[in-house]
Parts: structure tokens; sequence; C-alpha cells
């Protein structure tokens, strides 16, 4: 080490001359610097469910949901234009995949003038009059497709939904968006964004503001807080060089890597700040000392760097362990930070080593200037200190033994909660966004179940169908959407029930009208084995989205894998009661299902008996044979029949036939209806009488179904509250539920199959396996949580023994590796039980502090031990050594704690609350690892009175 | 000569207003173009549909079509299996029927999808109606550049006012011999190239010209629907009986 000064002191030009050139060259690096706010890129790319989670993304474009919220009433002209041009101009955006907005949605509807599969809103025709908005914002307002979707239900807000192709560059996308809406629409200050990707962004630039503000106040503060402490230029001066330094070489180097500022690596400068003072303001400290009693600069220099190379080296060491031991972490973005944050501990080194040696030689020599003012004040309080320390060493350990017992006792209260959102200003625009999210829109965290298996097949989608009920039903999830539902819809628009149709031709004939829509894109993979069913959460908070998401794992883990379509009409008598048992239960789970979403509650066993009656039921009531009679006539005479102009008394006949017959055998098939048909109409070609005939068994299974089903449903009004007609598509739904009695074919999980009696083998019609996996964002935040405690757990005891083993090494003696940690383990603790009693919760952020207080806190432990054992072996006496220590290191110890523990609290003013708390407990625990230095440290010393310190 | 050089100046001259006298204006030619899309009576085609994403794979469809005059059109989606019968018959602008044989039932189609994509493909509703320009554009012709200039009138189109499209703009090739559109760019109402059909191989069938090959192109997408006509009949004699919903209904069984 003395070699290295002297060489230093000798070549300092060149030293000097080629710090400044690194400098210049990394701090240009450093004006590059580039923001990273997306979300996914902070997560362990190797994990199983973070790949799947990347996967959806590119597969469906459906991973990053910017959404851009305007709040202006929703059906104006001057709204819904801004809307179109909006979509419009989004839709052009490199790196943009889907905008779906009220501009743009596709909409089936059955109106006056047919069937309408088309946009909600024509291109370029916007309802101008008063009559044409209403009537828009009624339809709108009236359907679960759009409401809270896409408008909130007073229609007072509306999103527009952004999804961002994978892989793009989120953080200029979401600039992007920004920067287009701000030249489009008129009233800037009625729209805000959200959704993850805007809250990262929002994050991020929080950060990077924050630094802008924060940094140089907390920089000044340290500024202040060292000129007090030393009263020299130089003891403000070269620290901070040093510091600057290190901040500058850090941040070029993560450019060199390709490294980014993201939301915690954006902290590093100001943790770098307060660190990397540290060493410097020992070593000005000791400087002082030698110069105050009469060195030249030169041996001064030499002579500090001797007594202190050991402990500066020793404590960066300690600290990179405590940084690094964040490596083991699930959120790369903790891992980057624990490298970057090492790095820049050891360059911080780099430049103490090289820079004070080399700058302090320029130094006034004795006799010249203010040095001659002598060595720096001892602190005689301290030493009092020291000697109160000394008196009533056995009341602090006791009063330490306390403090465990209470920190245990309030370490269990802490909750784990992740509110990522919380990370945004209190009142700024994104918070107010976010919010409005969650209020008005179901939230912004979206959950996806990946579904594997045929997803033309309509048992694939009415399995879907089932989930989605049920996902409606957990508290906080909500606003689904898949290519079942989508599906369901559209049969509701032209055949009036919103269920999946039974078989694959009427699936694939309505998935027909999709082709080439974005919507069928974002919902079903190309080769349609493979679908996605979304929702969202409302809510960040981690119990709350760890119960919806385990719940959502338990459905899922009962859903059978397998199933057996079979037909039921061949499976009586054999297996009849059975299957007539797994069908009631299935409709009234699903009628249950969709009341329970609407909070409405039915007895089971009623619905079940309704269910049931209805559906052995096969006679009907004369109104009813009236029905399918009038029905059958108006086919016969329409545009559609396929024997042209039948005359009307013959076409009343027919129908009077039919309904006979029907009546008679409580069922009619096509070859009856073929055989009606041939003797009521003579000339007919035949293929044209048979193809009537299939029409007309359609026309009257349909008319059998539709008043059966309204049947039960009028049975089942009786049964819900008065107003429940009133409530947002309930009667669409149960309706669609009730239909599927009217089914032929029913899907049986291979266990209930196999449990049927024996089934004529020509009942069964086909195997298919469903599979699905929950795999949204919900999902990954969850699992990344649960990770976080027993990893950062996990780290703290890795860095702590590491840090141990290191300092035993050091001193050769296993008791100066466990007495250098206690003080800094009773920081942690105390830390912790801050958090549990000031409820503030272990996120991201307040879990990496026990990492930063080791790495800040070990070296005030070192630089004391180092210190005391030095003075003891020189005065050989415990109490002097105690008061040496305390006036000498002590005052560095002093100094430092102010300084990086003021600096901290600087961050207390910063916007976000996780800067905020994270400013306040590192803060927090700065001051209390001084505070165990000066008390519990040396009561242990002089308790144990371990051998290293005997040792020369 | 004196008079040598009047006489000169007078056949100059008069070749020259001979000349402008000869030569087309715009109008004309999308006239004349349109004359030689709607020359036959009726026409039935086997359509070869070939969906082609930017990825390079492709869909195929087969479909028949029927169409007589202006208005009455009937489109038969033959394969994939599984639409097999769907059918779409268009009487006018505002008339148009959407037939599922799933469901067995016609349904009237509201008529304001015109500027929606038929069916997946890159052709819109009112890309496949659009057979009378001359009543909803007027023509002017441009200067030819390029290769593409010999043997081409270039006419830049635009919407008459009032008139019921969603182009603002479209830009037509027309070959000079044929009349036949080979290509035409489609500008959506901002101004922006959106769509190019570019058409090919034009034979002469039953003594009418038609290209035997079309690909349409959503420049956005890099989609691409190429339709190959594998049949063509013309002046078959189709009644106006046969398109109505119940034909519509039974081309579908």
């Amino acid at each position: 080490m003395k070699k290295l000064t002297d060489t230093i002191i000798r070549c300092r030009g060149v030293v000097i001359a080629l710090l400044a050139i690194l400098t210049l060259v990394l701090g240009y690096e450093m004006l590059r610097v580039r923001l990273n706010a997306d979300f996914t890129t902070y997560l362990r790319q190797d994990d199983p469910l973070v790949r799947q989670f990347n996967y959806i993304g590119k597969e469906y474009a459906s991973k990053s949901m910017a959404l851009v919220l305007i709040e202006d009433d929703v059906f104006t002209p001057r709204t819904l234009k801004l809307i179109q041009n909006l979509t419009a101009a989004y839709e052009e955006l490199d790196g943009v995949a889907y905008v779906t907005s009220l501009a743009n949605v596709l909409d089936f509807r059955e109106t006056e003038w047919g069937l309408e599969v088309g946009r909600l809103i024509r291109r370029g025709k916007i309802p101008q009059n008063e009559e044409d908005l209403k009537k828009l914002r009624d339809y709108v307002l009236s359907k679960e497709m759009y409401v809270k979707k896409l408008v909130s239900e007073d229609g007072k807000s509306t999103v527009i939904v952004v999804r961002l192709k994978q892989g793009v560059s989120e953080f200029a996308v979401t600039k992007e968006i920004g920067r287009l809406t701000g030249t489009i629409a008129p009233r800037p200050e009625r729209i805000s964004y959200g959704g993850m990707p805007f809250l990262m962004y929002n994050m991020t630039l929080l950060i990077v503001n924050n630094l802008k503000l924060l940094d140089p106040l907390m920089i000044l503060l340290m500024l202040v807080i060292l000129f007090m402490s030393f009263r020299k230029a130089g003891g403000v001066f070269l620290p901070m060089v040093v510091v600057s330094l290190s901040v500058v070489w850090t941040i070029g180097l993560m450019t060199v890597f390709n490294l980014s500022l993201n939301l915690l690596t954006g902290l590093v400068p100001i943790i770098l700040i307060a660190m990397a003072s540290a060493d410097g303001i020992h070593i000005m400290r000791r400087y002082y000392e030698k110069r105050g009693v009469g060195q030249e600069p030169a041996p001064a220099i030499k002579e500090t760097f001797l007594e202190l190379s050991t402990p500066l080296i020793i404590t960066t060491f300690t600290t990179m362990i405590g940084f690094l031991s964040l490596l083991s972490s699930n959120f790369s973005i903790i891992r980057q930070f624990g490298i970057v944050t090492a790095l820049g501990v050891l360059l911080a080194l780099v430049a103490t080593f090289l820079l004070f040696p080399a700058l302090l030689v320029f130094s006034r020599p004795k006799g010249k200037g203010r040095d001659k003012a002598g060595p720096p004040k001892e602190f005689f309080v301290l030493q009092h200190v020291a000697e109160l320390v000394f008196n009533h060493k056995k009341a602090i350990l006791i009063f330490s033994g306390l403090i465990v017992i209470a920190a245990a006792t309030a370490i269990p209260r802490i909750e784990k909660d992740v509110d990522w959102s919380l990370c945004l200003q209190k009142g700024s625009k994104p918070y107010h966004a976010e919010m409005l999210l969650r209020r008005d829109f179901g939230g912004t965290l979206p959950v996806q179940v990946l579904v594997g298996g045929d997803i033309n097949d309509p048992f694939t989608l009415k399995a879907m169908r089932y989930l989605e009920r049920y996902l409606e039903t957990v508290p906080s999830v909500g606003e689904t959407h898949s290519i079942a539902g989508v599906i369901s819809e559209m049969n509701n628009v032209l055949n009036d029930r919103y269920v999946v149709p039974e078989t694959k031709e009427g699936v694939a004939n309505l998935r027909f009208l999709l082709e080439g829509e974005d919507i069928l894109k974002q919902l079903v993979k190309e080769d349609d084995t493979e679908a996605l069913i979304q929702a969202k959460v409302d809510t960040w908070h981690t119990a709350t989205m760890a119960e919806a998401v385990d719940a959502i794992n338990a459905f899922i883990g009962s859903l059978p894998e397998k199933l057996v379509v079979v037909e039921t009409g061949s499976i009586f008598p054999e297996a009849g009661e059975a299957v007539f048992k797994i069908r009631r239960k299935r409709i009234t789970d699903n009628l249950l299902l969709d009341m329970k979403r609407r909070r409405m509650e039915v007895e089971r066993e009623r619905l079940g008996s309704i269910v049931g009656t209805a559906l052995s039921e096969k006679e009907l009531t004369r109104d009813g044979y009236v029905r399918v009679r009038r029905k059958v006539e108006e086919y016969l005479l329409s545009n559609e029949a396929e024997i042209e102009a039948i005359p009307p008394a013959e076409a009343a006949a027919m129908a009077g036939d039919i309904v006979e017959r029907l009546g008679r055998n409580a069922g009619i098939g096509e070859a009856e209806i073929l055989t009606l048909a041939q003797s009521a109409i003579k000339q007919a070609a035949p293929e044209d009488l048979k193809a009537l005939a299939q029409s007309l068994e359609v026309v009257v299974s349909e008319a059998v179904g539709e008043i059966r089903v309204t049947s039960a449903l009028g049975k089942i009004r009786r049964l819900l509250p008065p107003d429940s007609d009133r409530v947002r598509d309930l009667l669409r739904d149960l309706k669609g539920d009730l239909w599927e009695m009217n089914e032929n074919l029913v899907a049986l999980s291979m266990g209930e199959y196999r449990r049927l009696p024996a089934i004529p083998v020509s009942a069964k019609v086909r195997e298919l396996a469903v599979s699905f996996e929950n795999t949204g964002l919900a999902a990954v935040i969850k699992k990344m949580e649960e990770e976080l405690v027993p990893t950062q757990v996990f780290s703290l005891f890795i860095a702590l023994i590491l840090v141990a083993i290191t300092l035993a090494f050091i001193f050769r003696s296993p008791a100066a590796g466990i007495t250098g940690i206690i003080p800094i383990s009773l920081t942690i603790l105390v830390n912790f039980a801050v958090m549990g009693y000031f409820k503030i919760s272990l996120d991201s952020f307040t879990a990496m502090i026990a990492s930063v207080a080791i790495g800040l806190g070990i070296d005030t432990d070192v630089h004391f031990m180092s210190c005391f054992k030095r003075e003891f072996s020189r005065l050989g006496n415990e109490l002097k050594a105690l008061k040496k220590t305390f006036s000498t290191t002590g005052v560095a110890i002093l100094i430092n704690a102010l300084t990086v523990g003021l600096g901290f609290a600087v961050l207390l003013l910063a916007g976000g609350q996780h800067i905020r708390r994270l400013g306040g407990l590192v803060a927090l625990t700065v001051l209390l690892s001084a505070l165990f230095t000066f008390t519990v440290l040396p009561a242990v010393i002089l308790w144990i009175k371990p051998e290293f310190l005997r040792r020369k | 000569m004196k008079k040598l050089s009047m006489s000169l100046l007078a056949a100059v001259l008069f070749s020259l207003v001979a000349e402008n006298a000869l030569a087309l204006t715009g109008n004309e030619i999308l006239k004349k173009a349109e004359e030689a899309m709607n020359a036959p009576r009726d026409r039935t085609a086997t359509e070869k549909m070939i969906l082609i994403k930017a990825d390079g794979s492709a869909k195929v469809r087969t479909i028949r079509f029927y169409q007589k005059g202006n208005d009455k059109r009937l489109v038969i989606f033959l394969s994939p299996a599984d639409v097999k019968g769907v059918g779409f018959l268009s009487l006018s602008e505002d008339r148009m029927y959407l037939y599922l044989p799933a469901f067995r039932k016609v349904r009237r189609i509201a008529s304001h999808i015109k500027n929606e994509n038929f069916m997946g493909t890159d052709f819109s509703y009112e890309d496949m109606a659009e057979t009378r320009y001359t009543d909803d554009y007027l023509a002017t012709l441009q200067q030819a550049q390029g290769k593409e200039g010999p043997g081409q009138y270039i006419l830049d189109l635009r919407p008459r006012p009032g008139a019921d499209v969603s182009y603002s703009r479209q830009k037509v090739w027309v070959d000079k011999e044929t009349f036949i559109l080979t290509k035409t760019e489609y500008y959506s109402p901002g101004g922006k190239l959106i769509k190019v059909l570019t058409s090919g191989n034009i034979k002469k069938v039953d003594g009418y010209w038609f290209p035997m090959k079309m690909t349409m192109e959503t420049l956005k997408t890099a989609h691409r629907t190429v339709l190959e006509v594998v049949e063509i009949k013309h002046d078959s004699g189709l009644a106006d009986r046969f398109f109505t919903e119940r034909n519509l209904k039974r081309q579908g069984r």
C-alpha cells in the first residue's frame, strides 16, 4: 500500500490526467444512458411463468396494455370524434399491435336493418343529433361488452386500449402515445394514462425527475455537513470529487454494458453519493489529525493510507457483499441494482485510492495557510459518551436484548403488499387515472388463462365459458373476454340465445364472420389449438390478488382435462338417469354462477328442481303448440322457404299436421316432416322437399326450445328480486344457460363417462382434451411476491454470514466476525420492527433495505473495530482506547452517519411513496447503525473481551 | 415558299386539333373501363380465394360467384368444409343477405358495413360491389410515367361531391387496349395509401376481357388476398329470380 501511495504521489500529474480522460469518456457515455420502464424485463426471464407470460405477449400481443383514459361526456360528437382520431393515430404507431376503442370495436347487433357485424361507430359517421347520440348511449350502456371495458357505467369516461407489440421499447411507445395525444386532443387535461406500460413509465420518470431535484439537494446538504465538520475546503471538496467520479463512472459503465436506468438503478446515484463519501470522510479526518500534529502533506497521506487502507478495503468488500447478495433475487432489476451498486462502491474505492494521494499532496505545507490551526478538536462530548458506555455496558446489553424481543414481536405484523401504483405521486394525474381505472374499468392488471385444445370445438368453448362464469364471481376479478364469449354474443344476435352453439358447423359459421378481424388474433392462436381468456383484477393489494389467483388455480385444478361428447338421444334408457342428473347439475351450476357474479343468491335445491322439471318435460301447453304452429306457418310463407309460393291454406294445413304429430309423439323428426311435406306439397322437386323438411325441423325444434326455456326462465325470475329484469344482461345469460337443455350433445368428464352404465358405442361422439393455465400478470406478480420474502431473507442471511466470515478472516478471529455483525443485525431487526409497527408493507423496495443497511452499516463497525484494536494495542487500556476511538474514528462515523442519514432523509420529500419509504428507512438504519456502533458494539467487545484485540 | 410554309403550318395545326379531338378525357376513359367491366349480361365464375398473411402462411378457399348486371351478386363458399354453403347475396347497395347453413338461416345484413372487409379478405364489400365508378368518382387523366406508361392510362379518381364512398381518392391504371383496370391504389380519408389491387393474366373469354388473377394487398398488415379464376362463363342467361333469398339458401346446400 505504501508503494502504491508513493507511486501515485510521484506520478500524480499522470494519474490526474488519466482520471480526467476516463471521466470525460464515461461522462459522455453517462449522458447517453437510456431509461427502461418495461416491467417484463424486470422479471427473471427463465421462470416458466414469465416465459409463458412472454409467450402470450408474442402470440396475442396481450401482455402490455396501455390505457388512455378520456374523462368527458362520452356520447357527444366532440368526444366521439376525439376517440376516433386518437384511435386512428395510435393504430399508425410503430410498436402498437392493436387498438380497441368505442370507435373501432367490433359490434354485433340485430337491428331493424337486419344483422350487423361491423364497427360500433362507423368510420367517419359520428352521430350528430341528440336522438342518435342517445340511441348510441343507451345501446352501449346496455351491453356488458362495453360497460367497464370501454366506457364507464355513467358514460362519463372512456378508455382506448392500446396493446403493444412484444419486444418493443415500451418506454418509447408510451412516450409517443403521450406526445401524439397532446397534438390531437383539444383538451389534453381531460386525458390521462394507465396500465402497466404507463405505470412503469411514470414511475421511472418520477425517479429520474426526483433525481434531478433531490440529487443536488442531497449534495448541497452533504456539502454543508462536510463543511461544518471539517471547516476546510479540502474536507468538503475531495470527498465530493470522489463521489461525483464514482457516480459518473458507474452510470457511464452502465451505458457501455448496455444497461439502462430503471426503477431501481435510478436510485444508484443517490446511494453512491451517500456511501462513497464515507471513505473520504474517514480519510480526511485522519489526514487532518496527522497534519494537526505537524506532519507535512506527503507523509501525512502515506500514514493515513497505511492505517486506513485495510479498513477501507474491508468495508468496500463487505459493502459489496451486502449488495451482491441481492443476486439471489428473482427480480432482474433487483439483481441489476445489486451488481451496479457493488460496482459503484468498488469504483469509489478506486477513486479514493487514486485521487486522495494525488490531490492531497498539493495541500499547503505546514506553516502556510489555515492548516496551522492545529489538530481537529477532539470531541470531548464523545469521550463522555465513551465513558458512559464503558460504565453501563451491562445495561446496554440488557436493553439490546429487550430491543430484540420487541422487534421479534413486531416482525410478524409486517404486511406484504406490492401495490406498485402507490409509487405514483398521490394527487398526480397518473395516480388519479389508476384509481379511476380501478373504480370504473375493473382495474389495469390482466388475468390471462391460456386454453389448450381444439378451439373450434363447441365443447372446448363451452368449457371456456364455464371458467369465465366462475372468473366473474372471484372477488376483484371481472371483465372477462374470450372467443367463447364473442361466439355466444354472435349466436345471441343471430339466434337470440347467449350460448355457444352445440355443433362444430355452428361455431365455424359464426367464426367465419370474424375472419380477419383483430379481435380474433387477440383471442385465438393462428392454428386454433390455443386461446386466451382475458380478465382484469381491480386491485394490486397482494393478499387479495394472491387469493384471487389461488382461487382461480384451484378452480382450474378441479376442471376435467378430458371430455367425452355423447349424444343424449342415444343413451336412453341405460344411462339416461345419470346423464339427466349431470345435465341438471351443470345447468344449475351455470345459472348460480351467473347470478352470483351479480350478487344474487337463489337456493340451489329450488333452482335444480326447476331445471329438472324443464329438462324432463316434453309436452307443451296448448298455447305453446299454437306458437310452434305459427312459426312453422310463417316459415313456409317466407322468402326463405325452399318451396316458392306455397298457398297460405296449404301452409296452414301443413303447420297443423306437424304440430299435431309433435303433440302426439312428444317430438318430430326430419323424416316425419318430409312425409308430411310430400303429401301436402305435390309439385316440388324431391331435393327441395328434403331441404324444406330439414329447415322445418330446425324451425320446430327452435320454437319448442324457446318455449321450454321461456317457461323455465319465468319460474326462475320469480325467485329473483323484482328489479332483476333491469340488471344488465342477466336474463340474456340465464336464458343462454337454460338453452343447453335443448341440446342433443353433452360433454361429460372422462370420470363421469366411465362411471356411467354402459351406453351404446354410437352415443359417443368424440373425445377432446382441454387444458387451462393461469398465466396473467396477476399470477406472475403473485409468484414473484411469494418468492420475494424468502429470497430476500436468504440474501440477507448470506450477506451477514459472508460479512462475518470476512471479518473473522481479517481479524483472524471468529469472535470478531460475530461481534462485527451484531450492531448491523440489530439495526435490521429494528428496521423491520418499525415496518411492522408503522404498517409499512414489505415490497420490492423495502425488501432491499436490509441489504442496503448491511452495505452502509458494516463500514462503521469495521472502522470502529479496527480503530479500537489499534488504540487498545497502543494504549493497553480499554477505557482509554474507547475514548480515543470515540474521539477520532467516532467523529468520522458520526459525520458520516449524519451526512448519509440526512442525505437519505432528503428522499422523504420525493413524490413516489416507494422512494419516500426507502429514503426514510435507509436514513433510519444509517442513524441506528451508528448508534449501535457507539453503544452495543463496545459493550459486546468489553463484555466478551475477544482474543483478537490483544493480538498485534 | 411562303405558300408552302403556310400550308405546312395549317397541316400542323390541323393535326394538333385532330389529336386533341381524338384524345379521351379521364372521365371518358373511366366510362369505357366501366363499360368493359359491365359488358357481359351475366357472369358465373369459380374462383380460388387465397388469403396470405405477412409471414407467407396462406388459407385457401373456393367460391362460386354469380353476377348479373351491376347490382345482383351471389357468392357461395364451396370450401373448406366447415364453411361450405355460407353465402352472400347482394341485390343493391342496401339490400344484402347472408346465409349461414349451420343455422339454416338467411339474415339481412346492415347496409353500412360496406367499408368492412368481406369475409376476412382484403376486399371490402364496397370493393366487391364497385362497378359504377362514374356515378361516384370524377377522373382526371394523369401524365404517364415510367415504364408503366406505355399502353396504360393513369387516372386520378376523386369522389363526386356528396358521393357515399370510403376512399378519398383512387388512382387507377387502365389498359389502353382492353380498358381493363390493371391496378388500383386506394387512399384513406386521411389521404394515405392503404390498399393496392393489381390485376393480371387478362384473357378474352366469351368475347369479354377479364383479369384471371387479382391481388389485393392491405399495406399496413401486408396481408394479401389473391383471387384466381378457375372457371368462368359469360352470358349464360342467369334469371333475376336466381338472385333471391331462397336461391341463396339453395345454392348453399
